[in-house]
Formats: structure tokens, sequence, C-alpha cells
């Protein structure tokens, strides 16, 4: 199928103007960063007279951004280990197994991906209290692992059925038990799929707010996203200085989206097509 | 499966029994339990308070939560009636056979990964009426009438966050609706034509009704996400100024974390959960009583 040169034009100037309105902002946030807040004042629009690196060397040396780091690093992975360990098993159970209830638990589960977090924030809270586990980051890794089991098991469940029935009963037949049938076929035969699961997990634990905003109130257990937040207030309006840490705390995601590319496009809209 | 398996109900309940318990007490309980707390005065200590229907009468009065409803709409309308068309329509592009589309889809798609948190401090260099790139700008070019207070004010602030959702939200709809068209036989198109059919007639009579499926998943999705919208307000207007630029969603945080009621608050979240569910039904059934093509 060919498309006319014109229409070809039309198309083209389309998503030239939206690649402009999705970069800009990001290009103007980059641009800032390089300005003093002298120069922001004077005049926003003009070029820094030189390259300045301050802004970033000053938001670095904050020690509460390198502890706010290391602490959505240790949640983030909390939450892909605890996911996975209790979605990989139940999706393997709902996928292989045939018993009553199969169907109805998994329309259950999937319900979860329409149920907005905050409204659990309160109940969460009581329960996570009465664990004694608030301003501890088990305490924020285990309830976010509840809300993402929903998408991690549509997605294994779906790729779990796809496998022959034979696969199993040959390596029944070759003595193989149900653990290692899990754990050493199924699980390697997936990593694909688990690697996209991982890849949404990370995003959603990377970027979670609700949870440790309310959960966590010491600041040396808070993750990027809650002490970002309460950036409006405390720089007041020191862009330049507000906009280095923002470059600095969404690059990684960024770095890990331009690497994992396709994973993380099949995690993110995962939910959506197969829900 | 099972009869390969010396006691395969226990090892049944070993596998699933995690998942049960979790997805219960977070997710489950957490929806009855606000249903519970909403019929309660609660400050947080001492007893509860049995407060009947009353936290549900005062939520129907209460303009703030109304105010809150109707910005939360204006999110709703620019997501289903600008947003949606607009994906479809780039999403036909995308899924042709044209070079750079690739790219295209690549940047498009980057918004959605990074946290609403920064995306609303972004933006705050954006919009801010004083020193955002789009009023200094627009002053720059001697369009200093155009130059608004975007957000924080009370007239302009909701319609700023509906253009930032749009934003943040139209490459991963792109790439639902490109995924569906892209899962389109080409003979289709081929054979359509071959009858002379143009780009625009095959978009609207072929592409739009095989993609139905795919339509109603990104607006369950949306629906969702519309009523999730928080982490972006916190950091762009903190929801004011008052209470003019709250969503649902902040409106409720604010009552129960700010104003310690926690009954109240259990009453909102409920009503938004409620919303929620009787959209996405709406949805579903209309998926089913239309009529659906086979691939």
């Amino acid at each position: 199928m060919r498309t006319s040169f014109s229409l070809k034009i039309f198309y083209y100037t389309v998503l030239i103007i939206l690649f402009l309105g999705i970069i800009i902002p990001l290009l103007w946030l980059v641009f800032l960063t390089f300005k003093t807040p002298q120069e922001f004042y004077l005049n926003p629009l003009s070029l820094p007279a030189s390259p300045n690196f301050n802004n970033y060397f000053s938001g670095a040396k904050q020690s509460n951004i390198m502890q706010a780091f290391k602490n959505s690093f240790i949640l983030t992975l909390g939450e892909i280990i605890l996911t996975m360990l209790i979605s990989v098993p139940a999706a393997f159970a709902l996928a292989r197994f045939d018993f009553k209830i199969n169907s109805f638990l998994f329309s259950a589960f999937s319900l979860g991906v329409i149920i907005p977090p905050f409204t659990a924030i309160y109940p969460v809270f009581v329960v996570i209290k009465s664990l004694g586990l608030v301003n501890t980051h088990l305490g924020v890794i285990i309830p976010n692992s509840a809300f993402m089991i929903s998408t991690s098991l549509i997605l294994m469940v779906g790729h779990f059925k796809t496998f022959p029935k034979e696969l199993e009963e040959a390596a029944f037949m070759d003595g193989a038990n149900i653990w290692r049938l899990l754990l050493q076929i199924f699980i390697p035969i997936s990593v694909p799929v688990l690697a996209t699961c991982a890849t949404f997990q990370f995003l959603g634990g990377w970027n979670d707010f609700v949870f440790p905003y309310i959960l966590l109130n010491k600041n040396s257990y808070k993750p990027l996203t809650v002490v970002m937040s309460l950036f409006r207030g405390q720089y007041g309006t020191d862009y330049p200085g507000m906009a280095a840490t923002v470059v600095m705390a969404i690059v990684p995601v960024l770095i890990a989206y331009c690497l994992l590319q396709k994973y993380v496009v099949d995690g993110m809209t995962a939910g959506a097509v197969k829900g | 499966m099972q009869r390969f398996i010396k006691h395969p109900k226990l090892t049944l309940i070993i596998l699933l029994s995690p998942a049960i318990i979790f997805f219960t007490v977070f997710v489950f309980a957490t929806f009855v339990y606000n249903v519970f707390l909403s019929f309660f005065n609660w400050k947080g200590v001492g007893a509860l308070d049995f407060a009947g229907l009353s936290n549900w009468q005062k939520l129907l009065g209460d303009s703030d939560y109304m105010l809150s409803l109707k910005n939360t709409t204006i999110i709703f309308v620019g997501i289903f009636f600008v947003m949606l068309p607009l994906a479809f329509f780039i999403g036909t592009i995308l899924a042709k056979k044209i070079k750079g589309m690739d790219f295209f889809k690549f940047v498009f798609f980057a918004p959605i990964v990074v946290s609403s948190v920064m995306i609303g401090l972004i933006w705050n260099f954006i919009l801010d009426p004083g020193n955002g790139l789009l009023n200094s700008v627009l002053r720059k070019i001697g369009l200093d009438f155009l130059a608004l207070e975007w957000i924080g004010g009370r007239v302009l602030s909701p319609y700023s966050i509906a253009f930032i959702c749009i934003w943040q939200w139209l490459g991963i709809n792109i790439v639902i609706f490109m995924t569906g068209i892209k899962a389109i036989p080409a003979s289709i198109f081929e054979s359509a034509i071959i009858d002379g059919a143009k780009d625009r007639h095959t978009a609207i009579f072929i592409t739009l009704p095989l993609v139905k499926e795919s339509i109603i998943s990104s607006a369950i999705l949306n629906v969702a996400g519309v009523f999730k919208v928080y982490d972006l307000i916190v950091t762009l207007t903190s929801g004011g100024p008052g209470y003019s630029s709250c969503t649902a969603a902040m409106y409720m945080m604010i009552k129960m974390f700010d104003s310690g009621l926690f009954g109240y608050g259990s009453a909102i979240s409920t009503s938004i959960l409620i919303i929620t569910s009787i959209l996405s039904i709406l949805l579903l059934i209309y998926n089913k009583k239309t009529e659906t093509y086979e691939l």
C-alpha cells in the first residue's frame, strides 16, 4: 500500500508539530538549568552568558537528594522482587490448573486495574500502622506490590497459557515435579514477558507518590517523588536550581526508557490492551 | 496438570494464597473499609461515632466537592473528546509503513514514563504567569493580552491541567491504537483502495470499527486515569487557590489528611470508586451491545 507524496507531507507536518509540542517543554527544562537565577529573572528567554553547571552541583550537594535517590532505589527494587514472588506462582496456577473458581479469580484480580490506589490510602495506612510498619521501606513496598499484582497477572497469565500441554506432560514424564517445572522450564522460557513486567513495576515503583507520601514522614526515608513534591515551597522561585534537580531526577527513567524501549511500551500498554 | 501432582489442592493453595491475601487485604478490604467508615465520624483517635447517612448528605451539598467533580469533568472532556480522536488520528499515521515512524513513537511515548510529580514541576516552568516560557514568549512577540494566568488563577487552572494530561497521555493512547490498527490484515485495506477508497475513508469506515476493542479498553484506562489525577496537581497548583483547581482525588486527600475528616474522606473516596465503576461498566456494556468484527 503506497501513500501519495502530498499525503506524506501532510502526515509529516502533523507529526513534526506534535514532536515539537512534546520536546519543547523538556528542552526548556534543560535550558533553564544553565542559567543563573539572576539571568533568569532579568530575562527568562536570554541565552546564558556562559554555560553554568552550578545548579547541578548545588543540587547534588543537597544531601537529601542523594538519600532520596537511594530510597527510591530501595523501594523500587523491593517492589519488583515482592511483586514477582507473589505474581509468578499465582499466574502459573491461574494459567495451568483447571479448578472451579479459576476464571472468577482472574477477573477479580483484573478489576484491580481500575481501582485508583489513592482511594485505598487510609485503610492501607491503618493496616500498615497496625503491623508497625509506618516509616519503614517495607511498609510502602507491601501495599504498592499488592496494587501491582493486577497488571502483572494479566501479562503473565496470558503468556503462560500459550505453552502447549505437552510441555508439562513431557516434563512430568521425565520425573520433574511441579516446582522444577515452574523454576526450570516456565520461568526461563518466559524471560521476555517477565522483563516486561519488571519494567512496568520499575516505572510504577520509581514514579509512585501517594503511598510513600502518606506512609513515610521521616525525611531520611522519603523517595525522590516525595522530596521533589516539597520543592515548590522549599526553592521558592529559584527555577534554575529546581530545574537542575528535576533533570537529575528524570534522567535515570529516561535512560531506562531508551535502553528498554520495547519492554517499557509493552509493559505500560499491557493493562489496557489485554485487560 | 493436576493429575501429575501428588497434592493438587495443597499445591494450588501454596501457589495462589500469597496473591489472594495481599490483594484482599490491600485492595478489596480497603474498599469495604472505606464504605464502612463513610457512615461514621472519625478524627483518627477515640471511638467511632456513628453518623448514619450524614457524610453522604454533606457530600451532595458540598459545593467544593461539586467544584472538584466539575474540574475532573473538564479533564474527562479533554481526554475523551480531544485526546482520543487525536490519538486515533496519529495512530493511523504511525501504523503506516513510512520512514521515521518508530522514532516518532519513541518520542511521543516518553512523557508517560516520567512521574507526574516531575511533569507538574516541568509545566510550572512553562505556565508560570510571570516567568514561564509561554508568557515570556507571548510578551516578546507583542501578544501581551494573551499572556494569561494559566496556573495559579481561579479560572484557567483546570483547563491547563486537562491540557497537561493530554500532553502526558497522548503517546500511550497512540501506541494502543497503533497496535490495534497493525493487527488488521493489510488485504482489507488493499481491496478498499482498489475499490477507490481514500485514506480518510479507510480510516473512518474500516479502521475505526475494527479497532473498537482498543478504543473501549483505552477509554476504560482513561476513566481510571482521570480519577487518579493527583500527583500532577500537588506540584502544579496544590489544588489552589482555595479548592479552585482540585480534582476529586485531590479534594479527598485534603479532606482526609489535612482536615483529618476520615469518615467524610471515606465517603468521597467511595463516591469516586462508584463513579469510576459505573463509567467502566457502561463502556463494557456498550462494547457488548455493539457489533464486534472478528479479524
